[in-house]
């Protein structure tokens, strides 16, 4: 038998043993990729695709600015709270003594 | 922020890759059905071998064509990389064939696409690896910061 047919036969035979390996590899990987895909609540499809990863940035983008404007909401509501402290201890040093403030809209229908 | 570790793979679902699939898929289908063969095969080695590579060819071609046309991005290029992993050594035996039978000056082009092919397989193998490889990284990565904010 020719060294040839050898070569030929041991690279054809390589190419079928490697695709029976490859078949079980990326059934396991195929596996483990839904699975992490799914634990990030994410469809692997869309992640392959680059689409997962924009709509993760978008998200963290959407995130990141509904944060700052909770930060600054919080500081004004904390910049009002002192103006009324500041007002109220003004009319108690004048001797007035300020009602308790009421909700008007809430005594309507209420208890009150 | 980004993830810069994960780029995914090329498409190759393009017309030439798609056109040079479905050559080897009916020319292995052909040498299978009919047994017409090119003669450099033939005259290299026995029957049987020149069955089983015609087998080879046609079900890396088929499977690799499968892959690529296959809906789902990730399973399309998993069941590529199959084909791939497949096609690229059948590729190469008939390369070795050719350049047997007809000699390298008589048969450089003809080998040098069969060569190329098996080439540009173990290149694209290489991509889907990576690739892979990449994406389960960055979903770790993710998964681990969605950890970490809870």
């Amino acid at each position: 038998m020719n060294v040839w047919v050898l070569v030929f036969t041991a690279i054809a035979s390589l190419g079928g043993l490697s695709g029976i390996a490859a078949i079980g590899y990326i059934s396991v990987t195929r596996r483990k990729i839904g699975a992490e895909a799914r634990k990030i609540g994410v469809d692997a499809d869309d992640v392959m695709s680059g689409r997962a990863l924009e709509m993760y940035d978008r998200a963290m983008q959407e995130a990141r600015e509904a944060k700052s404007e909770a930060r600054g909401c919080y500081e004004r509501l904390n910049a009002s709270e002192d103006h009324a402290d500041i007002l109220e201890r003004m009319l108690r040093d004048q001797g007035i003594v300020p009602p308790p403030f009421q909700y008007p809209l809430l005594t309507i229908g209420g208890d009150r | 922020m980004r993830d810069p570790g994960f780029r995914p793979p090329p498409d190759s679902r393009n017309p030439d890759t798609v056109f040079l699939l479905a050559l080897l898929l009916t020319a292995g289908a052909a040498q299978f059905a009919t047994g017409a063969e090119s003669g450099s095969v033939e005259a290299l080695v026995p029957t049987w071998v020149l069955t089983a590579w015609s087998v080879l060819l046609t079900l890396a071609s088929a499977v690799t064509l499968l892959g690529v046309c296959w809906r789902s991005r990730v399973s399309g290029i998993l069941i590529e990389a199959v084909g791939r992993v497949m096609l690229g050594p059948a590729c190469l035996a008939y390369a070795i064939a050719v350049v047997v039978a007809a000699g390298i000056g008589g048969s450089a082009q003809v080998a040098g696409l069969l060569l190329g092919l098996c080439l540009s397989s173990a290149w694209r193998v290489v991509q889907i690896y990576r690739g892979i490889d990449a994406m389960r990284r960055t979903m770790s990565r993710i998964s681990d910061r969605q950890d970490a904010e809870r």
